[in-house]
């Protein structure tokens, strides 16, 4: 027996020692094979065909996972007789792979970030590489695409059209270039001169169109993270769940944080407190005074349309301002160079389709979108007096190169609303339309100079038809034609500065009835306005973590004649002057500095700090507190209506969380605004020629912060946002002259927005919000008077309307199998509101509930008063609908 | 232009009611209670016992107000002045001797109750004449359409007791509407919420009573409608009180009216 355990003890050794002597020769060989020469030459080979071909000639095995190493990424290289080991290094680095033997393979992994390499020296000759960036299949310029240094931090990002400008010394560089949902290339660029160079970049295929974030993390962290601005691609609003299957830009602001809408149905939203005309939306750089269809239901430009959207709610660019709270810039889409394609979309309410194509194959191209409603249809069927109801809108777009120099870009958009009756043989009714047009010339000066030009104008014309046969009708209108110019100069990677001057000129009418035979007395004068804007700024990258970015803008703004002014004393009307066309009757100077600083705290963290003042000319006069467009009308700051101001101090941070899967970041500001305007109580605001004497200023404020996580890789992909916010007016005539809270101070605001992909092509989206109600001013006691109930009020929104909720999902199935399919099409099904929540919009202490119609009413009988019942209007309820859309 | 104004749209409440719907609510209104003094006064050209009446204001809807009583009421026009006296079956409604307001005169209300002192003054303005009668039938029954052209308050009695089926069925056999014309155009106004139908059955007797209305008092109409009769449609305006021309911050108003009246039956 002991024997026998002896012989195994034995054996067991011999079998230890011969595995440890195998293994030995094993790792020699290895390393062996590791310093073996071998010949290779490929040519768009991919790497794992590469790797096995390695594997074959050297003997070594490789280990990777497909996940992490770029298994597709296509090669092409050739070396003679060369180490395995720099043969790989040549190959794996430029892909951010590092490669390592463990015991007998070769383990392939993700490379560590190389450390930020020392400011150039400064004998060395600096060269500038510049160009555009486009999408390899539709030749659509890229904005804000990252032009890099592989494995630095040195890069640019590409402006407004698409352009970059980088400037190196004298090298071979291998240049990423990376976006939003396209692929991560690599280029290899010998710089020994001024160099143009394009970039085009392949979009990521997927089976649907995931939201995919490529390579981000590859890209200077400090240039993607600013500090309270939203980026919005116009996929995740398609996938966002829709009002009544209609996916929209402008709705979709309010899964932002820090922003909301008044209501459902409203299309007015605040930003971080500040009023519903703070907010400037620029459809390529033309101001849309009232982007809303159907009183505010839909925006009324499409997602096919949009290439981008930027919301900045602080840190505004220095060529934007003329608004106190947000600036929204809409980027159209310029049209595919390469091809034909068409796209559309059939929903419950309207139909929506785009064309776009090559006017001149790769050089030139155009993009226009259409829609048309039928709402009407249905809506006649409930009320037969309507005699017309529906809304359009048109987008164009056109664009040329020149030259490599030389971009000519011409936009149009138009949109239309009405909505007519017939009663008693009389038409009235409404009619209002937006219309924007834009031409804009880019040139670049030598490699470091981009230059653009745009002469631009809108309108936004309201009409109130009290007879269409006799044309009568009440107008409200404003519009300007400006041009501005604007040059960006780009001397070295760390530094772009930027100078720019514009010239607009702006018509105003405050609401006046067509009839001439309206009185004097009910004409409200119209106005013009010139505003002139010089502006510099610069950006600045201080060291590899600090960043910074500042500059200012003057303005002047003048109003002229031919304008009947009242000018007046305790908002009593005490002298008035006419001016003659032309005639200056106002000017003001103003100056707006701005800075920001951003430092990179770690790899993936960033700072932002920054202060910046904006004024704002333009105000919507409106005392109404209805979520929808009621007869609104624009006028500028002049000699009774104080320029309104404001200090934005914004402090941000952003993170990269687990495995850089999840952005976490949280805004706090604090925003301080003089010249708030307010009204007083009961203003009349139609036909008033006085209009300007209703209105009292004062000052607001407001404070809160925003946190965010964001998901959008994978098959589930999400954004959760939650704001607290506070907002506050001041205005000595009203509310006894005590500070109260604003309409918008809804201090919870809760949202989330989620994407699962159930199947290849089957997706559900969930889009659920939690908002504090408005702020409501109620009633505190009561008196009779003639019979009538009388509401007296102590403070000035004194309490606020229930909670907002609503949850809306959709369930997107793409319809086509290939994904290479030249015809692609969705079927989008849509509940909004699926948990049937009653919103309130707003509430009334005046009605009785009639029993024969079933519904609130005001009492009419004043011998025999009614109980008088405290009730609320809440908007739409669950809505189910379906849309179609297609694309080839 | 107004008038054309006045017709308009019905259709804008009916889209956007397509989409939105109205119900009661719990509300409790966080309530301050000031207990300040009510005085609803209309002196008219009709030769009669004027009265004012004098409440507080309540705390919540629908309450029955406290009157104010034991206060001493007097009215001052030209060089001579009248007082009220309080009624023993109505208390806090102070009566005058007969007389008529005139448009020559100005008047100046003034009480006091408890060291408290508060008045008001106004005048009479002109009238035109009562517009025709204009009856539309509602079903089976009847309806008045107001058509008054000028600046006025109308109010229109309704005395059905010939049918004491219909009487039974409404409850009582009398019934009051009132309607305004103010020169203002207000949003509020053109997009008026909707009112119950008063509706009447044939062979009712109908009494227009037509006030005059100057300028101040249509400025206060126009205040108390957009808080009661104008409020609650799709373009409300932000809330405000109602202003008063008592000096001393008392609530109400005090009018003198031209009158001019018509009874008919239909």
């Amino acid at each position: 027996m002991i024997l026998k355990n002896q012989i195994k003890s034995i054996a067991s050794v011999i079998i230890t020692i011969l595995y440890l002597f195998n293994t030995a020769i094993s790792y020699s060989q290895e390393k062996n094979n590791q310093s073996t020469n071998i010949t290779v030459d490929y040519h768009n080979t991919t790497l794992k065909k590469v790797l096995k071909d390695i594997g074959t000639k050297s003997g070594i095995k490789f280990s990777y996972s497909s996940k992490i190493v770029p298994a597709g990424k296509l090669i092409t290289y050739t070396a003679v007789n060369k180490n395995v080991e720099v043969i790989l290094s040549e190959i794996l680095t430029p892909l951010f792979v590092s490669f390592e033997l463990i015991e007998t393979h070769m383990v392939l992994n993700k490379m560590e970030e190389i450390p930020y390499e020392p400011e150039p020296i400064p004998e060395e000759k600096l060269y500038t590489l510049n160009g555009f960036v486009f999408d390899a299949l539709s030749k659509e310029a890229l904005i804000g695409a990252a032009v890099f240094v592989t494995g630095t931090s040195k890069g640019a990002i590409t402006n407004k059209y698409g352009f970059y400008s980088l400037t190196l010394p004298d090298d071979e560089y291998d240049i990423s270039v990376s976006y939003l949902g396209y692929q991560l290339h690599s280029f290899l660029v010998s710089l020994s001169q001024n160099k143009k160079q394009n970039f085009t970049l392949d979009p990521i295929v997927s089976e649907m169109k995931e939201i995919i974030v490529s390579s981000v993390e590859k890209e200077d962290f400090i240039a993607t993270v600013n500090a309270a601005r939203s980026q919005i691609n116009p996929l995740q609003v398609r996938q966002q769940a829709s009002t009544v299957g209609e996916s929209d830009v402008i709705r979709s602001l309010g899964n932002l944080p820090g922003i909301n809408f008044q209501s459902d149905m409203s299309g007015f939203f605040y930003v971080r407190g500040g009023n519903k005309d703070q907010n400037l939306v620029l459809l390529d750089e033309a101001t849309l005074y009232n982007p809303v269809h159907l009183f505010g239901l839909f925006s009324p430009i499409m997602p096919e349309a949009i290439k981008q959207t930027n919301v900045y709610k602080a840190n505004f660019p220095i060529e934007y301002g003329g608004r106190l709270s947000s600036i929204v810039e809409i980027h159209t889409r310029d049209g595919n160079k390469s091809h034909f394609s068409a796209a559309g979309s059939m929903g419950l309410l309207a139909t929506r389709g785009s064309l776009e194509g090559p006017i001149i194959k790769n050089k030139s191209s155009y993009f226009a979108s259409f829609r048309q409603s039928y709402f009407g249809t249905y809506l006649k069927k409930i009320a037969p007096t309507i005699s017309d109801a529906r809304f359009g809108d048109l987008t164009t777009k056109f664009n040329f190169n020149f030259g490599k120099r030389d971009r000519l870009y011409f936009t149009f958009y138009t949109s239309n609303d009405i909505l007519m009756q017939n009663e008693d043989s009389e038409t009235s009714g409404i009619q209002w339309s937006n219309q924007s047009l834009t031409l804009r010339w880019n040139h670049v000066f030598g490699d470091k100079l981009f230059t653009n030009t745009t002469i631009y104008g809108s309108n936004y014309d309201y009409k109130l038809y009290t007879s269409a046969a006799k044309n009568d009708y009440w107008n409200s209108f404003i519009g300007n034609t400006s041009i501005k110019t604007e040059a960006t100069y780009f001397p070295s990677p760390n530094f772009k500065t930027k100078a720019g001057f514009k010239l607009a000129s702006y018509k105003f009418n405050p609401g006046n009835y067509s009839d001439s035979t309206v009185s004097d007395l009910l004409k409200v004068s119209r106005t013009n306005s010139i505003e002139l804007l010089a502006y510099v700024g610069a950006e600045q990258k201080l060291s590899s973590r600090i960043f910074v970015d500042y500059g200012a803008r003057l303005s002047n703004w003048s109003n002229y004649g031919e304008a009947f002014v009242t000018y007046y004393t305790n908002y009593e009307a005490d002298s008035t002057s006419l001016y003659q066309s032309g005639e200056q009757y106002f000017s003001e100077w103003m100056l707006e500095p701005r800075i920001s600083l951003s430092v990179k705290l770690a790899k993936y963290s960033v700072l932002r700090l920054s202060y910046n003042r904006t004024v704002q000319h333009i105000n919507l006069i409106s005392n109404s507190i209805a979520p929808i467009n009621s007869l609104e009308v624009w006028l500028p700051s002049g000699p009774n209506i104080k320029p309104k101001k404001a200090d934005i101090y914004n402090l941000g941070f952003a993170q990269k969380l687990i495995n850089k899967k999840i952005h976490f970041g949280f805004d706090i500001f604090y925003k301080n605004i003089f010249n708030e305007i307010g009204y007083a109580y009961h203003a009349q605001m139609l036909l008033n020629p006085y209009i300007e004497g209703e209105i009292r200023q004062g000052k607001s404020r407001s404070y809160g912060i925003e946190t965010y996580f964001n998901k959008s890789k994978g098959k589930f992909t999400w954004q959760l946002s939650y704001t607290w916010l506070r907002s506050f007016v001041q205005i000595d005539e009203l509310n006894f002259g005590r500070e109260y809270p604003s309409l918008q101070d809804r201090p919870h605001d809760f949202s989330l927005v989620a994407n699962y992909q159930l199947r290849p092509r089957w997706r559900i989206n969930l889009t659920t919000t939690y908002l504090s109600g408005m702020r409501v001013t109620t009633p505190t006691s009561f008196y009779y008077y003639q019979g009538k109930q009388v509401p007296i009020y102590t403070k000035q929104n004194n309490q606020r309307l229930p909670a907002f909720r609503k949850t809306d999902i959709s369930m997107d199935f793409q319809l086509h199998k290939n994904t290479e399919s030249s015809y692609r099409h969705y079927l989008t099904v849509s509940v909004h509101n699926i948990f049937g929540r009653k919103n309130a919009m707003y509430l009334n202490f005046s009605k009785t509930y009639d029993e024969k119609s079933n519904s609130y009413l005001i009492p009419a009988d004043h011998l025999n008063p009614e109980i008088q019942t405290a009730t609320y209007r809440y908007s739409m309820m669950v809505i189910p609908s379906i849309n179609y859309y297609f694309e080839f | 232009m107004k008038q054309r104004i006045n017709i308009l749209l019905i259709l804008l409440p009916t889209l956007l009611g397509g989409l939105s719907c109205e119900k009661e609510i719990d509300w409790t209104t966080q309530v301050t209670n000031p207990n300040r003094i009510v005085v609803d006064a209309i002196f008219t050209s009709e030769y009669k016992a004027h009265e004012v009446i004098l409440s507080y204001t309540t705390d919540t809807l629908n309450a029955t107000p406290k009157m104010v009583t034991g206060a001493q009421v007097l009215v001052y026009y030209n060089n001579g002045s009248f007082s009220f006296k309080e009624s023993s079956i109505q208390p806090g409604h102070y009566f005058s001797e007969i007389f008529s307001a005139n448009s020559s005169t100005g008047y100046m209300l003034a009480f006091e109750i408890d060291g408290f002192k508060d008045s008001a003054v106004a005048q009479m303005a002109s009238i035109e004449s009562l517009a025709q009668l204009q009856v539309e039938p509602s079903d089976s029954l009847y309806r008045y359409q107001f058509n008054e052209d000028a600046p006025c308050m109308l109010e229109v009695y309704y005395d059905w007791s010939h049918n004491p089926a219909f009487s039974f069925n409404y409850g009582t056999s009398k019934a009051k509407e009132v309607f305004f014309n103010i020169d203002n155009i207000d949003v509020s106004k053109i997009f008026v919420p909707d009112k119950k139908r008063l509706d009447f059955p044939k062979g009712a007797t109908i009494t227009r009573k037509k006030y005059s209305l100057s300028v101040q008092h249509q400025e206060f109409l126009r205040h108390l409608l957009l808080e009661t009769e104008w409020n609650g449609g799709m373009f409300d305006v932000e809330p405000g009180n109602v202003p008063s021309n008592f000096v001393n911050g008392s609530l109400g108003y005090f009018a003198v009216c031209r009158i001019i009246s018509e009874t008919s039956v239909y």
